[in-house]
């Protein structure tokens, strides 16, 4: 089965259906669905011969998912198994999308195709909707389990000496595993809300809420355990090293915490994305071209604890807005200090920030310097991958060295995976047509990150969210960004490095942002707080976060 | 109801000409769900981020809550104006996406600027100011249209007000597709005698 994810429901098929259901109810001695989609394919058929054989084939391949899923459903698992029911509720959401396709774009008759697979995907929908809460559930339980384990393991480490210590790590490598599990099972609870609906409706936000918590227990989970790791000389350096030696035969896609090298994947020619748009992009790359190596880490701004973009160990975990931290080093600014706050105060704007920063009361989470260097200039439309290749990078997720081949080898997983709009009608030379709002994020979840995605995000979420040091994905207007009314409308998706913050009273005086559409190159750029906010406000004010 | 702001309160008797009235806040319920469409409902899944929304026309329906947009790539630093490739419908009565689907047609760049020329010289809040006088504009003259009952003077005059505002911050190479999107919307507006989007020749 295809792994191809779409939430479809159009209006076309919403009118099909209050249009058509009560007369297919009222109808008790009327054809079934199925008998109706054969004889519309057979009527359209005779209208449309060189079109048949693509609807037959539609037919066909309703026929047999309609099989696995009935089958399915009869023998229903007690249990919840989203693993067993997430792809067949994929499926018929691919199809859903197809045969509305085909229905708008050829025929109104074949309508009821869409229909018939709206029945089953219904039937599925009911059972996610039942099992989404009680595997959260289940997982919560079984994460508090852990949490235990790992605590009690935190304890004993410290006394394990000797032939002993061997007995421990056997014990740690154990809890890695059953982690692991626990890592899958999340994964499937977040697919499943992907598919469960509007994700902009209340009930789905609140699953999505839920599901976050939960992803930010597994990920503290993990840090314990390498922690735990270190402690008792596995070697265990990164997250990747971590995983490894869990998993070591783990493969890159859904669950897995594992390496993924992105250059290894096997998709459709690079020419097809557009050969001659990528060599105008290239000519624009900076210093992040093809000949730079990978980042070393870099220290941040002096007294910074610098979050290391190659491992998400070191990330920091720091609290925004935090008063009595942040006044406990607050500087003595004394009398012309004060007097310089206050003048600048009154002009305001930027000559307050300056202020704050010439009397050393601002101090920048995240490390804004050194993840400059993780961004290049993108291909058209391919915003929303740049950005994920700058997090999977950071995490050190990928290993490619040529941004652009990485950008590409990414676009192409994407692309396979059903994530992006391609406008395939000259096969031989695909056009990408940009990234829809659901798939945002995607491709971290397929590299093994622990993802969580915030929609309708407050200001204090987003501060929080910055403080906590690592790198945030987020959508933009950047006519409001960039003040220019030609690309007011337009989401772009750009990452937050950092932020800069007032250690008088904790608030973010800005953020710092790596936009890969921008010209010159934004690497780090300083954005004042009213700015980006209004800017991503414009947007969706989402944040996808990737632990 | 227009109320005089605080300070003019007080000044009132000394200048009663100088104190400019606050102008009563514009209806955003429908700036909100054309604004939050694509991430909305189906289309979240089906319409790419970087496709900016028209201007909303009213819907065929006869609610007058209902309005009909569309999404079209723009492409290059210079942003080209493509043809559209989704549409959606969307209701004001709590903000969401009533119905969303991709347009099957190959990507094809239109000619000229995104916006008319008389825009040129806007800023982007000046350009805001208008939009939201046009989401305003566009509520109003969908109950009108929604209503088809005969036009009263004062009526009349808000349907020309809001096809001027319309032809003025329109896309001008999107307007056979702005028509597409609800021809006999187009066809009421010009025999209430305003302004309107001719019938393709």
């Amino acid at each position: 089965m295809r792994p191809l994810s779409r939430l479809t429901l159009s209006f076309a098929l919403a009118a099909l259906l209050s249009g058509r259901a009560g007369a297919v109810a009222a109808a008790d001695k009327a054809p079934s669905l199925a008998q109706q989609s054969a004889a519309a394919v057979k009527a359209v058929c005779a209208d449309l011969p060189p079109r048949c054989a693509e609807f037959q084939n539609s037919l066909e391949e309703i026929g047999w998912f309609q099989e696995d899923a009935q089958a399915y459903l009869k023998a229903l698992p007690r249990k919840p198994d989203l693993a067993g029911l997430n792809p067949h509720l994929a499926e018929s959401l691919r199809l859903i999308q197809r045969t509305q396709h085909q229905y708008q774009g050829v025929d109104e008759r074949l309508g009821v195709l869409a229909l018939l697979v709206w029945e089953t995907h219904k039937a599925l929908a009911a059972v996610s909707e039942k099992w989404i809460p009680e595997a959260s559930t289940s997982l919560h339980a079984s994460l508090t389990a852990l949490e235990d384990r790992s605590s009690r393991l935190e304890r004993a480490s410290l006394l394990y000496r000797g032939p002993e210590a061997s007995t421990h790590a056997a014990s740690i490598r154990s809890l890695g595993q059953d982690g692991i599990a626990a890592l899958d099972r999340f994964q499937e609870v977040s697919l499943a809300i992907d598919y469960s609906g509007n994700p902009m409706d209340d009930p789905v936000l609140k699953k999505r809420k839920t599901a976050n918590g939960l992803a930010v227990r597994l990920s503290a989970l993990r840090d314990r355990l390498i922690a735990l790791e270190k402690r008792a000389g596995s070697g265990a350096s990164s997250r990747l090293d971590f995983s490894t030696l869990l998993k070591p035969d783990a493969k890159p896609g859904p669950g897995a915490w594992a390496r993924a090298d992105a250059t290894s994947v096997k998709l459709p020619p690079l020419d097809a994305f557009g050969a001659q748009a990528a060599a105008e992009a290239g000519a624009l790359m900076t210093s992040a071209g093809s000949s730079q190596p990978l980042p070393e880490a870099s220290q941040g701004q002096a007294g910074l604890a610098a979050a290391d973009r190659r491992s998400l160990l070191q990330v920091p975990k720091m609290r925004v807005p935090a008063p009595k931290d942040e006044k406990a080093g607050v500087p003595d600014i004394g009398l012309l200090g004060r007097l310089k706050l206050m003048w600048a105060r009154r002009s305001g704007g930027e000559s307050e920030l300056q202020a704050l920063r010439d009397l050393g009361l601002t101090r920048v989470v995240g490390d804004p310097k050194g993840r400059a260097a993780l961004v290049h200039q993108q291909d058209p439309m391919t915003c929303t991958i740049v950005c994920q290749q700058q997090m999977l990078t950071a995490s050190g997720a990928l290993e490619g060295k040529d941004p652009k081949a990485v950008e590409h080898s990414l676009l192409s997983e994407a692309f396979t995976k059903g994530y992006l709009n391609v406008d395939d009608s000259d096969p031989a030379s695909l056009k990408l047509l940009g990234t829809p709002f659901l798939f945002t994020g995607n491709l971290l979840k397929e590299h093994g990150m622990i993802v969580t995605k915030t929609f309708k995000a407050s200001n204090q979420d987003l501060a929080q969210a910055a403080g906590r040091g690592g790198m945030l994905l987020v959508d933009v207007d950047p006519g409001v960004l960039r003040g220019n009314k030609d690309l007011l409308g337009i989401s772009h998706s750009i990452v937050i490095t950092g932020a800069e913050i007032s250690r008088g009273d904790g608030k973010v005086l800005g953020y710092f942002i790596n936009d890969s559409d921008s010209v010159p190159l934004s690497k780090g750029e300083f954005i004042p707080v009213k700015q980006l906010l209004d800017a991503w406000h414009a947007g969706n004010s989402s944040i996808i976060e990737a632990r | 109801m227009k109320l005089p702001t605080a300070p003019c309160l007080a000044l009132i008797f000394l200048f009663p000409a100088g104190c400019a009235r606050r102008e009563a806040p514009l209806s955003d319920a429908l700036k909100r769900a054309v604004a939050s469409a694509k991430f909305d409902g189906p289309c979240s899944s089906l319409i790419s981020m970087e496709w900016p929304p028209s201007w909303p026309v009213p819907a065929a329906d006869g609610s007058g809550r209902r309005f009909k947009i569309f999404f079209y790539p723009l492409l290059g630093t210079q942003p080209k104006v493509h043809a559209p490739l989704g549409e959606a419908e969307v209701g004001t009565d709590d903000g969401k996406v009533l119905g969303c689907r991709k347009l099957q047609a190959p990507l094809q760049e239109l000619p000229g600027a995104r916006w008319p020329d008389a825009l040129r010289g806007l800023t982007v809040s000046e350009f805001d100011r208008r939009a939201d006088r046009l989401f305003a504009a566009t509520e109003a003259v969908g109950a009108l249209y929604a209503a088809k009952a005969g036009l009263t003077p004062e009526q009349t005059r808000a349907a020309g007000a809001y096809g001027r505002l319309f032809l003025e911050m329109a896309e001008p190479s999107l307007l056979p597709h702005y028509r597409r999107l609800n021809p006999d919307f187009w066809r009421w507006l010009a025999a209430a005698g305003a302004p309107s989007i001719p019938d393709a020749p």
